[in-house]
């Protein structure tokens, strides 16, 4: 199926990656998005750096490959100088939850309107097999022989804490539920989170049936309800047990961009008057 | 006619507030006045000053002799080997003596104000320089004012200073000066995390925030700071971030990144003496040759070294015209001498250079994010115009889509840096070096020493002083003849290792063998460096 939004770039991903699962989704998201008014030349996909980071060749919008950990910011700043602007974001658990975490919460609180795409596959996949910060205890990762001593921590009880606005988990394995809450997410009014839990057919062939078993849609989920959510986010611990899917937490909060009047500054004609700068220092 | 006026004492007892009231009035009073302020990295306490210099003449920098001290902490005994003979020194054992009222003396802040009156009402000048001076400065003015008038009262004539007729004499701070001529240049938004002693523009932005429509925030780290910023310009804003040497540090991976994705951006960078933490609040040139060699790989920048307050607001324009105009990072590197202290002119001037996004009007579709072009600048768009627009941290080809392939890597990297060819002869029209006095011995320096070379050189007959101000594109030429002409080369630093000799080495083969050097966190007096540099000759 062909799209306004393919490129001619060669797809680098791994045979079978799910990552198109997830690419063929956001484009039939966007499609939907431009057909329903939204100026297509105001879409903007920033990339983070990983096997995430290819949505940047293989999206046609205006893109910025930012650098590892730094997508978020980056994206962020887009916002600052053109809140007209529609912003995604594609991460990986590397560049969202370990390098720029920092990010992440400070998103979550500022709560700009954008939209995070954390493609969660709980492994360093293109730096061939490290463990992330989500990544299992006990796993065999390159860079772990002996198996992780170490437990993963929960990325989005830490976004709920620090007041995100929108929280979702999505897979790719149920690729109509994943196109539904992806276009909330994009149409939410503030920062949202989604993550997308999906296996590394590379290196972790395994998580793909423990997924299809583990996975579970929350339907009936009240999402404006913060203990409701946190109870939800933290049955989950990244280790053992079901994984909920869906949108966990949603509020409306003002924009960072509402809050501080940002404007689209290039449209903005300034009249700099020097005299009266120079008289501040009289 | 040259005096110097100490005012010391705790942290919190308002002596900047003072300092730079005298230094108004003294100015509005038509002399040119200079502040030193010397301060550690606490709160409340210690023991903090001012230096306010102030002549008939053109004032650069500040001498280490008082005539006279307002006394705030009665620690004036620390500086008596700096006071000249029958100073007089304002404090509360005066006060005893001369039977002032006890109740103004022990209220905080109007003893500052009463002992200020005083001074002021000693050299005879008109008490309405000082009411309108506190006016400005002050809200609510009235204690104060009462305070002063006591103490100018109380004073009984000392020296006549006279005022003097002037046009009007400018007072302000390198801070001032970066600010105003990044709100000249067209600035939309500014980014940065607090840092002493680049702290000063965000304070100084965020006051004009509202009135001159720009958006200035605080981030979480230096990291997010330089970042969103790139995101900001890539999204069609003139973008500016600050820091210090710290901060900085954090920042040169994106200033690689500005490099490859050739996204503009200035970067106001105020030194502190370091390494790391180092001495926070106390000054030095000792990022030099950090700041023109940050960043990983290799590619283009302009690194820019204002001397003066008016210099800041040239080179500040300067560094917007050119990141903008060539898709690159600016650097403008300071230090706490020049961003913390007060200078005055007889006159400031604005560049004439027109703010502009280079942004084309109507791209094409055929439009690409990295056309190769002779010169090496591609053409800029911003998303929401009528076609795509890609900036990528990834090698990339002309549309902006990552590459690995062998010929584009080579071809991107000879545009990006054929942008270095035009960019040296832009900044030939616009003073790349700076020359002062006459003479056949050369002194050499940079940035916020200016000052005290130039009051230095009425004593030192026989030598000129020049000043590089373009660091990046390197006035090779013009470093190189001056050197070779001059009998004798001295280079000026405020610095342990000489970094722009080093620069002059790599950049021309010349060794700079004499050295004056200062890394004691202190900037440079007139009167040392006049004894360092006969000591050479």
């Amino acid at each position: 199926m062909s799209s306004d939004f393919d490129t001619s770039q060669v797809n680098t991903w791994c045979p079978g990656c799910l990552n198109n699962v997830v690419l063929r989704s956001v484009k039939k998201t966007l499609t939907a998005l431009a057909e329903s008014g939204v100026n297509k030349r105001n879409l903007v996909a920033v990339a983070d750096i990983g096997c995430a980071g290819k949505f940047y060749d293989y999206l046609n919008v205006n893109g910025f490959y930012a650098l590892h950990g730094r997508a978020l910011p980056t994206a962020f700043g887009i916002k600052m100088a053109n809140p007209e602007l529609k912003v995604l974001a594609f991460l990986g658990d590397g560049g969202a939850y370990a390098e720029g975490l920092n990010h992440l919460v400070h998103l979550a609180r500022l709560n700009p309107d954008l939209t995070a795409l954390v493609l969660n596959n709980r492994i360093f996949a293109l730096t061939i097999g490290q463990v992330t910060p989500v990544t299992e205890k006990g796993y065999r990762g390159s860079t772990t022989p002996e198996g992780s001593v170490d437990s993963p921590y929960n990325p989005l009880s830490v976004a709920l804490s620090a007041q995100a606005s929108f929280i979702a988990r999505v897979s790719p394995l149920d690729p109509a539920s994943m196109e539904a809450v992806i276009t909330k997410a994009i149409n939410h009014k503030g920062f949202s989170l989604v993550e997308v839990i999906q296996p590394c057919i590379t290196f972790r062939l395994s998580d793909l049936q423990r997924l299809k078993e583990k996975c579970y849609s929350v339907a009936g989920h009240q999402e404006g309800d913060y203990l409701k959510a946190r109870e939800v986010i933290e049955s989950w611990n990244y280790e053992n047990g079901r994984i909920p899917l869906g949108i966990f937490y949603r509020v409306n909060r003002p924009t960072w961009e509402e809050r501080h009047q940002v404007r689209n500054w290039f449209r903005l004609k300034r009249r700099i008057d020097k005299s009266a700068l120079k008289k501040e220092w009289r | 006619m040259r005096k110097s006026v100490l005012i010391c004492g705790q942290a919190g007892q308002g002596i900047n507030f003072t300092a730079t009231l005298l230094g108004r009035v003294l100015s509005s009073a038509g002399y040119y006045v200079f502040i030193y302020r010397d301060y550690g990295s606490l709160i409340r306490g210690g023991h903090n000053f001012n230096i306010v210099t102030f002549s008939d003449s053109p004032v650069h920098s500040h001498d280490n002799k008082f005539e006279a001290v307002i006394d705030l902490d009665q620690k004036a005994a620390q500086h008596r080997s700096n006071l000249v003979k029958g100073a007089l020194v304002l404090n509360k054992e005066k006060a005893s003596q001369e039977n002032w009222p006890e109740d103004i003396l022990e209220s905080k802040y109007q003893v500052n104000n009463f002992l200020l009156g005083f001074l002021v009402g000693g050299w005879g000048l008109p008490r309405k320089l000082l009411i309108q001076s506190t006016k400005r400065e002050l809200k609510e003015w009235t204690q104060a004012v009462k305070a002063m008038n006591w103490g100018y009262e109380q004073a009984s004539p000392r020296e006549e200073l006279p005022v003097r007729s002037v046009a009007g004499h400018y007072f302000l701070t390198g801070t001032n000066g970066v600010s105003s001529g990044a709100i000249a240049s067209g600035l939309d938004v500014y980014l940065s995390y607090p840092m002493t002693p680049a702290t000063g523009v965000l304070v100084e932005l965020a006051r004009q925030a509202k009135t001159r429509k720009i958006l200035v925030a605080q981030l979480e780290d230096e990291v997010s700071v330089i970042n969103s910023a790139l995101g900001a310009s890539y999204g069609g804003a003139m973008t500016m971030v600050g820091t210090s040497g710290g901060g900085f540090a954090l920042m040169t991976e994106a200033i690689s990144l500005a490099g490859m994705a050739e996204i503009p951006l200035v970067i106001y960078l105020s030194q502190r003496t370091g390494p790391s933490t180092g001495v926070p609040t106390y000054t030095a040139q000792g990022d030099l040759t950090f700041a023109r060699f940050a960043g990983h790989g290799e590619f283009p920048r302009v690194v820019v070294a204002p001397g003066n307050p008016q210099e800041a607001i040239d080179r500040t324009m300067e560094a917007f015209y050119l990141a903008y105009r060539y898709r690159l990072p600016a650097i403008i590197l300071s230090d706490k001498h020049l961003s913390e202290s007060y200078y005055t002119f007889d006159n400031l001037s604005y560049p004439r250079i027109r703010p502009d996004r280079f942004v084309v009007n109507r791209p094409g579709r055929d439009y690409q994010s990295y056309a190769l072009t002779a010169n090496g600048i591609s053409p800029r768009a911003v998303p929401g115009q009528a076609t795509w627009v890609r900036a990528n941290s990834y090698e990339h080809d002309q549309l902006g889509f990552t590459t690995e392939e062998a010929s584009m890597i080579q071809k991107m990297n000879e545009k990006r840096l054929r942008k270095e060819k035009a960019l040296g002869q832009m900044v030939q029209k616009w003073q790349p070096v700076r020359s002062w006095g006459r003479g056949r011995n050369l002194i050499i320096g940079w940035g916020s020493t200016q000052g005290a070379i130039r009051d230095s050189l009425s004593e030192l007959p026989g030598y000129r002083f020049l000043q590089v101000s373009y660091l990046a594109p390197f006035p090779r030429d013009e470093v190189q003849q001056a050197i070779k002409r001059a009998e004798k080369v001295i280079l000026v630093e405020n610095n342990a290792t000489g970094l722009l000799g080093q620069l002059i080495a790599m950049e021309t083969g010349h060794l700079i063998k004499d050295k004056i050097l200062k890394f004691d966190g202190r900037p440079f007096a007139a009167d040392e460096l006049v004894d360092r540099i006969k000591k050479i000759s």
